[in-house]
C-alpha cells in the first residue's frame, strides 16, 4: 500500500509540474512519471533511521485519509481529487501533514526538472 | 590503493573516514612511513562519475541521499558528503584560510596550542599548493558579477575567492590527497562502517561492517576518527565516549534568495559563483548558489504561485544565499538499534532576526544589482519588488515556514586544553584516552564564518605532523 500511495504522490506533483510548464506543452510521457516516483521512493528509502518509520506511519495516514475525503484511498482517487487532498495538506494547521506533502513536493520538483533537462531523456 | 575486507585486519594506523581530515591525515603519515588503512563509508567514485550537483551525485555521493537534517524550530536540513574523498567531492571548493581573529579566539577561549601564524603560515601554503587553490582564469558567471557590483553600490566588501582548481577541473581528495596516500602505501577499504572502537591493551579494536552484512574487525595502534562533525562524535559515542563529545554542535545557517534580472544571468555549464560578501563577515556573509533549473524550480516551490515562470525564465535568475554564523548550539546523541544518530540544532530568537536581517541585506544588494523581483525561501512569504518591499521582511525569521540548509557542520569534538568546553587536546588526541585521535571539521572550535575545508586541511596536517613528532 505504501508503495502505491508513494507513487500516486509522485504522479500527483508530475500533473501539477507539467500543468505550470508552459515549455514542455504539458506533454509528458509514462516514462518521465515513473522515473520521479522511482528517484523519490529511492529517497523515501534512504530517510535517516529515526525518520524513517513516522513517514512511512504517515504515508498510510494519507492514503487512509482519502476514504475520509471520498470514499477510497487516496492511490484509488482520480487525479484531480488527489490534488485536493494534497492541498488540503499542504494548507493543515498541523505541521507534520504540511511536512510530509513538502517533502514530496521537493523531492518530486526536483526530479521532474532534473529529467526535463536530461539530454537522455526519453519521452 | 583499494582492498578487499578480510575478517581481520592488523595495521598500525586506522583513518576512519577520507574527507579533507582523513584523507590529508592518510596521506601525512603514509609518506612518513607509517602503515595506514582508511575505512570509507562511502563507495570509491571518480570525482567525474556524476554531474555536479545532479540527482545521480545525490543517490551515490551525499549520506541519506540529501535527507539529513537537524532537528529544531526550525530545522535545518544539512548535506554530508558519504564517498571517497567526502565533502571535498560534492562542495563548490571555494576556498578560505581561518580568519586570524578566530584563531585568536580559538587560544583565548579555547586555550588551543599551536596556533601560531609561523607555525600554521606554511602549513596553509603547503595545502595550497596541494589543491592548486587559484583564482578564475576565465571571466566570472554573469550571476557572480551581479552579487559584486550590487554590494560594491553599496559600498560593501567583495570578494572573489578562489578555489581548488587545476587545468579546467576541480580538485578534490580524490584527485589530490587520497592518490598520493595509495601511492606511499596508504590502503582503502571502501564501503566499510566502522560501528564501535574498544581498546585492547595497548591496541584498538575497530569493529564493523563492510557493505551490508560482511563483518569486519580491525586492530589499530592508533586510530584517527575523521568521519566529520556528525558521525565522528557519534562513533566515539557508540564507542562510550562522552563528556563534550557531541556537545557544541556548530553550523552556518543559510537562507535562500532567487533573484529574477531583466537580462541573462544564467546558462546551463555556468559554473559556481566565486563572489562572496564579507562587509559584515563573520557574522553574515553572501554568496552565490547552484542556480541549475532543477534546483531553481525546487527553491521556488516556496512560491508557488510563481513556479510557473522558472521553465521559460530560468536564464534571467540565480539563487543567493546569506550564511549566519548564530549563537544557537546543537548536539549529537545515538540511539541504541538506530544507525544514524540525531542532530538536534536551536536558534536563537537572536539568531531568527540575524538571519531576518541578513536576508533584508541580500536583497538590497540584489536590487542594487538590478534585480526585478526577489523571492526568499519563506514559504508563501513576500516577493520582493523593490527598496519598499523589504519592510514585508518579518522582523524574525519566521520557525514554521522558513526553509534553512546548511553545508557547514563543526565544533562537535572541539579541540582545546580548556577541558570544560574541549573534547580533545590541543592537536586532536580525545581527552582521557590515548592513541586515539580526531582530525576533521569536529576539532574546529568555533564557526569560521566562511567554508571551513581549508582550516580541516590545515589542522589535520598540522596534527598529524605533530603526531610524527614533525611540529
Amino acid at each position: 500500500m505504501i508503495d502505491a500511495t508513494l507513487s500516486a504522490l509522485s504522479y500527483s506533483f508530475v500533473h501539477l509540474a507539467l500543468a505550470r510548464d508552459e515549455v514542455t506543452g504539458r506533454q509528458a510521457g509514462a516514462a518521465r512519471f515513473n522515473r520521479v516516483a522511482r528517484f523519490v521512493a529511492r529517497q523515501a528509502d534512504r530517510l535517516p533511521d529515526h525518520l524513517r518509520p513516522p513517514f512511512r506511519v504517515a504515508a498510510v495516514v494519507f492514503d487512509l485519509a482519502g476514504f475520509i475525503h471520498f470514499g477510497r484511498l487516496f492511490h484509488q482517487v482520480e487525479p484531480e481529487r488527489r490534488l485536493r487532498q494534497i492541498e488540503l495538506w499542504a494548507d493543515s494547521p498541523i505541521r507534520a501533514m504540511r511536512e510530509f506533502v513538502r517533502f514530496f513536493e521537493s523531492l518530486a520538483t526536483l526530479a521532474y526538472y532534473a529529467d526535463r533537462t536530461d539530454a537522455h531523456s526519453q519521452d | 590503493m583499494l582492498i578487499e575486507p578480510t575478517p581481520t585486519l592488523r595495521i598500525d594506523v586506522l583513518v576512519v573516514g577520507s574527507g579533507p581530515g582523513g584523507a590529508v591525515t592518510a596521506c601525512t603519515l603514509a609518506e612518513a612511513g607509517r602503515e595506514v588503512l582508511v575505512v570509507e563509508e562511502g563507495g570509491y567514485l571518480e570525482q567525474d562519475s556524476c554531474a555536479p550537483f545532479s540527482t545521480d551525485e545525490m543517490e551515490s555521493k551525499y549520506r541519506n541521499g540529501g535527507l539529513t537534517m537537524a532537528m529544531g524550530t526550525p530545522k535545518v536540513v544539512y548535506v554530508e558528503g558519504r564517498c571517497a574523498g567526502g565533502g571535498s567531492e560534492i562542495n563548490s571548493g571555494l576556498y578560505h584560510r581561518t580568519p586570524p581573529e578566530v584563531l585568536a579566539r580559538w587560544q583565548t577561549g579555547y586555550q588551543v596550542r599551536g596556533l601560531e601564524t609561523d607555525l600554521l603560515d606554511p602549513i596553509f601554503e603547503q595545502c595550497e599548493r596541494d589543491i592548486s587553490v587559484s583564482y578564475l582564469d576565465t571571466p566570472p558567471p554573469a550571476a557572480s558579477l551581479k552579487l559584486h557590483q550590487g554590494a560594491r553600490k553599496l559600498g560593501w566588501k567583495s570578494l572573489e575567492v578562489p578555489r581548488w582548481f587545476a587545468k579546467g577541473e576541480r580538485q578534490s581528495m580524490t584527485r589530490t590527497f587520497l592518490p598520493r596516500a595509495f601511492k606511499a602505501g596508504a590502503r582503502m577499504l571502501p564501503n566499510g562502517r566502522i560501528l564501535q572502537l574498544h581498546p585492547r591493551g595497548r591496541r584498538w579494536v575497530a569493529l564493523g561492517r563492510v557493505g551490508e552484512d560482511r563483518r569486519v574487525r580491525i586492530e589499530a595502534d592508533v586510530v584517527f576518527v575523521c568521519g566529520g562533525a556528525v558521525q565522528t562524535p557519534a562513533l566515539l559515542r557508540r564507542s562510550g565516549f562522552r563528556g563534550n563529545v557531541g556537545r557544541n554542535l556548530q553550523l552556518h545557517a543559510t537562507v535562500k534568495v532567487i533573484a529574477e534580472f531583466p537580462d541573462v544571468v544564467n546558462a546551463r555549464d555556468m559554473g559556481v559563483p566565486v563572489h562572496q560578501v564579507k562587509e559584515f563577515s563573520p557574522k553574515l556573509s553572501f554568496g552565490g548558489s547552484i542556480s541549475s533549473l532543477p534546483y531553481l524550480a525546487l527553491a521556488m516551490t516556496d512560491h508557488p504561485n510563481h513556479l510557473a515562470r522558472v521553465p521559460g525564465e530560468w536564464e534571467r535568475m540565480a539563487s543567493y544565499y546569506v550564511m549566519l554564523a548564530p549563537e544557537g548550539r546543537g548536539s549529537i546523541r545515538c540511539v541504541p538499534g538506530l544507525n544514524d544518530p540525531i542532530v538536534r540544532f536551536k536558534l536563537t530568537g537572536r539568531d531568527l532576526e540575524n538571519l531576518a536581517d541578513g536576508c533584508r541585506k541580500l536583497c538590497q544588494i540584489l536590487l542594487e544589482a538590478g534585480a526585478t523581483s526577489l523571492f526568499p525561501s519563506i514559504r508563501g512569504g513576500p516577493v520582493i519588488n523593490s527598496a519598499s518591499d523589504l519592510t514585508a521582511i518579518p522582523v524574525q525569521l519566521p520557525t514554521d515556514t522558513s526553509n534553512l540548509m546548511t553545508i557547514h557542520l563543526f565544533s562537535s569534538c572541539a579541540m582545546g586544553e580548556n577541558s570544560a568546553l574541549c573534547a580533545t587536546n590541543s592537536f586532536g588526541k580525545v581527552h582521557g584516552a590515548e592513541r586515539i585521535f580526531v582530525a576533521d571539521a569536529s576539532l574546529l572550535c568555533t564557526s569560521l564564518g566562511a567554508n571551513p575545508q581549508g582550516s580541516v586541511m590545515a589542522i589535520a596536517k598540522r596534527n598529524a605532523l605533530h603526531f610524527l613528532g614533525q611540529l
